[in-house]
């Protein structure tokens, strides 16, 4: 690492929109994906939409993925990244959704 | 293991904000917490105070279901919601009209056999038990947001800050943790102590605060969280209700409560059936909810696992520990609960809860303590932000812990009153809760850090004492009040209040001599206080 490129690290973890973008990119970023994902495995996991108490369960699965990816999104250098990764992470997953919803 | 310093320092803020922001009411809900694991002993040990709850156990169900019978026939406002226990002492029979209001008088009303006879009562709702559990789970924050309780709100969003600071502290503590981890440095002052300890702690108890955070959100929004995941299911709803009955069944159509224990048995084999509960009898939704133990599973709470049927029917309608392939989703997610509630494995893990639970306070306490230490050395708070922080921390821990003895002192007392009578015994918890709590905040910041440190511990102490002492002192009153004091109370709740006295006072002393909040009393002198 440049000592230039640290310093530029430096300035933007030090910009005060970082710590609210940051936050707002984790935040809602983690939720999108945490539904996403519970979404994907409710409609083609093990046992179909509707298996007994499998809704309580996906409902149950929504915070620890959100606030995991929640709480690891400050691991982003800026938050513009943070955005980008979880944009792409998001696209895929409900991409895949929504391609298989149509295909089926 | 190596962690880019401006990223630690990201997290390093993150868990002093996060922290100082919900650690006081995280506080209150962990100790209150705690206490929720002994609420049986709390409940006895209050209703001592009040009524006696007595009889004997039939002989067999025959002559049980006999008087459930004679009783719905009898006293056909029971109809509504009785319930019926099939283990343990106390009455066999207890019914109340409407949803008991928290904090209000509700009338009770209880059958039970005394020598054959049937013997009917009503006493007022004791609720000691409930308020410290409503504590736990609302941090005290009162009024209603929907059908929800605000303060449960509160704590979802807190839990939220909360899982940060978990995963922030971790963290930041990765780079040193295989070095200080286990080092309880107390010759390097007393803030080092602290540290260590609020580590270890912290390390220690990861798995638990883990589960604990992750469970309060989705108990605080999962109303929120099921509208989210309709927005992606189907068009089925998410739930099925049954239908309701075409017309309302018979009371003489009940079957008999040797097959509701037969059908326990067969869906429930390894359980033992404690209660059975029927609610809108004479509607077209009637229900039985039957409470089953057994502490070799994780039960979804503290009363047991749950079995749903429709009491004339007997067709199961819902189970908590659902068998077979479709079941593994409602035990997977019973299981959440059981770990949340400890509700597994019986005895030992009530305590080891308990003192997970106490644990968990002390972090949030020492916490608020390191944080404020840190803003000193570094500068970066004015003595006066400094010296409030101080002075609330201390206001509301302490308040907190001696609220919740008062109340249930003042609570056990108040009946010897003259001129009182139970049905203000759940008004007075609240009251002497909040006069308490907001007594000790104040005088926290009236007295300053430093003075109000040993004080507040040492009334603390003393409240704790007192609850040793209500039971203890029988033999010194009058004979009748004797009998309502001093009976049914377990040896486990006296001892630990007195524990707490004990360890609080050497607390107290502790803290007088090394001066620990010297510089509030710096600011306290230069501000005139």
């Amino acid at each position: 690492m440049t000592e230039r490129s640290a310093n530029t690290r430096r300035q933007h973890s030090r910009q005060p929109s970082q710590w609210w973008a940051k936050t707002s990119v984790g935040l809602l970023g983690g939720l999108l994906l945490a539904y996403g994902v519970v979404t994907l495995f409710a409609w083609y996991g093990p046992g179909g939409l509707h298996d007994g108490a499998k809704v309580q369960f996906n409902m149950w699965m929504v915070t620890p993925i959100w606030l995991t990816v929640f709480s690891l999104s400050y691991l982003f250098d800026r938050a513009q990244t943070a955005a980008k990764v979880l944009g792409a992470a998001n696209g895929m997953c409900w991409g895949l959704f929504i391609a298989l919803r149509v295909m089926g | 293991m190596k962690i880019r310093s401006e990223i630690v320092r990201t997290y390093q803020a993150i868990h002093s904000w996060t922290g100082i922001s919900t650690g006081l009411l995280l506080f209150i809900c962990f100790f209150a917490g705690a206490l929720t694991m002994f609420q049986s002993d709390i409940q006895r040990w209050a209703d001592a105070g009040i009524h006696q709850v007595g009889g004997d156990a039939p002989t067999e169900v025959a002559e049980l279901d006999a008087l459930l019978r004679q009783t719905i026939r009898q006293h056909q406002d029971s109809m509504d919601s009785i319930s019926v226990a099939l283990q343990g002492e106390g009455p066999l029979l207890s019914w109340h009209q409407g949803r008991p209001e928290l904090g209000s008088a509700t009338e009770l009303h209880y059958a039970s056999l005394n020598d054959g006879e049937v013997e009917y009562y009503a006493a007022h709702s004791n609720q000691l038990a409930k308020l410290i559990d409503e504590l736990h789970r609302t941090a005290g924050i009162a009024g209603e947001l929907g059908h929800e309780h605000l303060g449960v709100y509160v704590m979802g969003v807190a839990a939220i800050a909360y899982f940060l600071a978990l995963v922030s502290g971790v963290i930041f503590l990765l780079p040193t943790l295989a070095r200080s981890f286990l080092a309880l440095r107390h010759n390097k002052g007393r803030f080092r102590f602290l540290l260590d300890t609020h580590n270890l702690v912290g390390v220690v108890s990861l798995p638990f605060h883990i589960i604990i955070a992750f469970t309060v959100v989705v108990f605080a929004f999962h109303d929120q969280f099921y509208a989210g995941l309709s927005a992606v299911y189907d068009d089925r709803p998410l739930f099925e209700h049954g239908q309701p009955d075409a017309a309302p069944y018979a009371i003489e159509q009940l079957p008999p409560l040797t097959e509701f224990i037969a059908v326990a048995g067969q869906q429930m084999p390894d359980y033992q059936l404690h209660g059975i509960h029927f609610s809108g009898l004479g509607t077209l939704r009637p229900s039985a909810r039957l409470e089953l133990v057994n502490n070799d599973r994780m039960m979804i709470n503290p009363v047991g696992d749950i079995l749903m049927l429709h009491p004339f029917t007997l067709q199961v309608t819902y189970s908590t520990n659902p068998t077979g392939a479709e079941g593994i989703w409602g035990r997977v997610v019973s299981s959440f609960f059981s770990l949340h509630f400890g509700s597994y494995g019986g005895e030992w893990t009530r305590w080891v809860y308990f003192i997970l639970g106490l644990g968990g306070a002390y972090l949030f306490y020492s916490g608020n303590l390191l944080w404020l230490e840190k803003r000193r050395q570094q500068k970066k708070s004015s003595p006066r932000v400094l010296s409030n922080m101080t002075a609330l921390t201390l206001g509301v821990c302490y308040g907190c812990m001696a609220g919740i003895a008062s109340a249930m002192v003042i609570g056990r007392l108040w009946p010897l009153l003259p001129g009182t009578d139970g049905s203000q015994i759940n008004a007075v918890y609240i009251g002497s809760y909040y006069l308490v709590f907001a007594g000790c905040v104040l005088w926290a910041f009236w007295r300053r850090a430093a003075r109000a440190v040993v004080e507040l511990k040492r009334f603390c102490a003393a409240t704790f004492a007192a609850i040793a002492l209500v039971s203890w002192s029988a033999g010194l009153l009058p004979v009748g009040v004797l009998a309502q004091i001093s009976s049914g109370s377990g040896w486990v709740l006296e001892l630990l209040a007195l524990a707490f006295a004990v360890v609080l006072l050497l607390s107290a002393n502790h803290t007088r001599r090394s001066n620990q909040f010297a510089y509030c009393w710096r600011q306290a002198k230069l501000s005139g206080g």
